[in-house]
């Protein structure tokens, strides 16, 4: 269980976050969806640690935890390094805790074929279009094999059908290994396909504007003309309008 | 394919430079200048044939002034970077002492370095380290601070200890800048050792120049410039390749 307590943030004199309280437990899928510039990042940084807020505590299983510790976080930018091809880059995260070579190029050959990159393990970063490059920091962020995982927006720049197979993927990864998650998006279908809470926030100061209870009885993973996702959709376009 | 680059690579510069000796050796022949005066380069060439032991000689003492002075100052740069990444504050206390230790011209330091050190080895390396450390640190020290906040922000979410964020990302992220800087010094390493065999010494290619000026041995003077444009040349170029073989993978 998270919990994210009270959370306040300024940027220098501006109100970026106002008493964020939000608290999932174990196992959820939560997306968040919000106008641009609204914290979202800035929520996540918080959370992972490597932003420390003006108030507020993050704790896990009611305690606090070091930075790396059970969290893995993809955020917005790719990050990846330019001196590493895309195995190096991927493995970064296993070769810090300490894992050996070969279980780290194992562990890369069995994940490459579902992010659709084993044609470019040995391509340099500066050779890859941006889907790509998502793709390689999601990955990177997948093996480091955290029970809880932030990502920001890891889908935002692939085609369709890579984004709709590694939906898939993603619950499936999810399930087997009954990770927590916690994804922000622009993309609302996404969002209510894969979540079983959606957090919409609003901005000027960020905060949680409201939040919705997805039935996931109710929701197939392709499905997005069924009658209880487009009523949930128009009622997050009300929300993100207003 | 590859000969044709080859050839669109060098065949400028290389016949840029020939035309300019083969200008001066006919102007020298036709205005009729005496040697004494300006040497032609079939002079200097005839010179660096005839005075190969005494040039060869010197050119090693200065060579090996400019190596053991480069490494020293090398390796005072990296310990200043390191400290200045470990010790943020540590920073704020070199940077003025940096600062003015370059407003104070170094080559008028020299006479009272050859005072307190003598005319031997020593003095040079001194000269050599106070001319060629500044572009060095300068180069690691704005590579350190340009180290992207974010690729920061994220190795501090993989957990990493602070010598892994040093060795995986502040080494690969400085190399560059660093290699950029000892091509710098290498240049610049030349002029700290003939400066300072001028000033005092009783060798090195500075000490040929010295005394053979004043005796109208023009062609050797000229001669020292060449041997000295050689170890410059083969300096920076030793850098050039090292820089080929670990920037191989960066972009661009
Ligand atoms: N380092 C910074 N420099 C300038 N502004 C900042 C910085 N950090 C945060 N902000 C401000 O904080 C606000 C929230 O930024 P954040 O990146 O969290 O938004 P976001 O919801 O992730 O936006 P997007 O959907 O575009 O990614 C923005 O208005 C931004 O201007
Ligand atoms: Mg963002």
């Amino acid at each position: 269980m998270i919990e994210i307590k009270n959370i306040n943030f300024n940027f220098i004199n501006q109100k970026i976050l106002s008493d964020i309280n939000l608290t999932v437990s174990s196992g959820e899928f939560i997306s968040i969806i919000g106008p641009s510039g609204c914290g979202k990042s800035t929520l996540l940084n918080i959370i992972s640690g490597i932003t420390k807020p003006k108030t507020g505590e993050i704790t896990v299983e009611g305690k606090k935890i070091a930075v790396g510790d059970k969290i893995s976080y993809m955020q917005q930018k790719d990050l990846l390094l330019p001196w590493r091809n895309v195995r190096e880059n991927a493995g970064i995260g296993l070769e810090i805790k300490g894992l050996p070579h070969t279980i780290i190029q194992k562990k890369i050959s069995h994940l490459a074929k579902d992010f659709g990159l084993e044609k470019f393990l040995n391509y340099m970063p500066h050779e890859l279009s941006g889907g790509l490059r998502q793709r390689v920091a999601f990955l990177r962020a997948v093996l480091i094999d955290n029970p809880i995982m932030l990502l920001d927006e890891p889908l935002g720049s692939l085609d369709a059908i890579t984004k709709s197979s590694l939906h898939e993927w993603l619950m499936d990864v999810f399930r087997k290994f009954s990770k927590t998650i916690i994804l922000v998006t622009h993309d609302i279908e996404e969002a209510i396909l894969l979540a079983n809470r959606v957090i919409v926030m609003s901005t000027n100061p960020g905060r949680i504007l409201k939040e919705y209870i997805v039935d996931r009885n109710l929701v197939d993973n392709k499905d997005v003309t069924s009658n209880y996702f487009i009523k949930l959709k128009k009622e997050i376009i009300k929300d993100l309008i207003l | 394919m590859k000969k044709n680059i080859i050839i669109k690579n060098y065949l400028p510069p290389t016949a840029s430079v020939f035309f300019v000796l083969i200008l001066w050796q006919f102007s020298v022949i036709i205005f009729n200048v005496e040697s004494w005066f300006l040497p032609s380069p079939s002079n200097i060439l005839i010179e660096l044939i005839n005075s190969y032991e005494i040039l060869l000689e010197n050119s090693l003492v200065t060579l090996s002034e400019i190596t053991i002075g480069l490494i020293i100052s090398i390796l005072i740069s990296i310990m200043i970077s390191g400290m200045i990444f470990w010790f943020k504050s540590f920073e704020k206390t070199i940077y003025p002492l940096l600062i003015t230790s370059q407003i104070i011209p170094v080559f008028t330091l020299a006479p009272i370095l050859i005072v307190w050190f003598g005319t031997g080895l020593f003095s040079k390396i001194i000269i050599i380290v106070l001319f060629t450390f500044f572009p060095l640190v300068i180069n690691l020290v704005t590579a350190i601070k340009n180290v992207d906040m974010d690729m920061i922000r994220m190795f501090n979410s993989l957990g990493c200890t602070k010598f892994q964020m040093f060795r995986k990302l502040y080494i690969p992220a400085i190399l560059p800048n660093f290699l950029s800087g000892c091509k710098v010094a290498c240049v610049i390493s030349v002029i700290g050792a003939v400066i300072g065999e001028w000033i005092g010494s009783s060798n090195g290619l500075g000490w040929v120049m010295k005394i053979s000026g004043p005796q109208f041995q023009t062609a050797r003077v000229f001669a020292s410039i060449v041997c000295l444009s050689f170890i410059a040349l083969v300096l920076f170029f030793t850098v050039v390749m090292l820089e080929k073989k670990l920037l191989r993978r960066y972009p661009n």
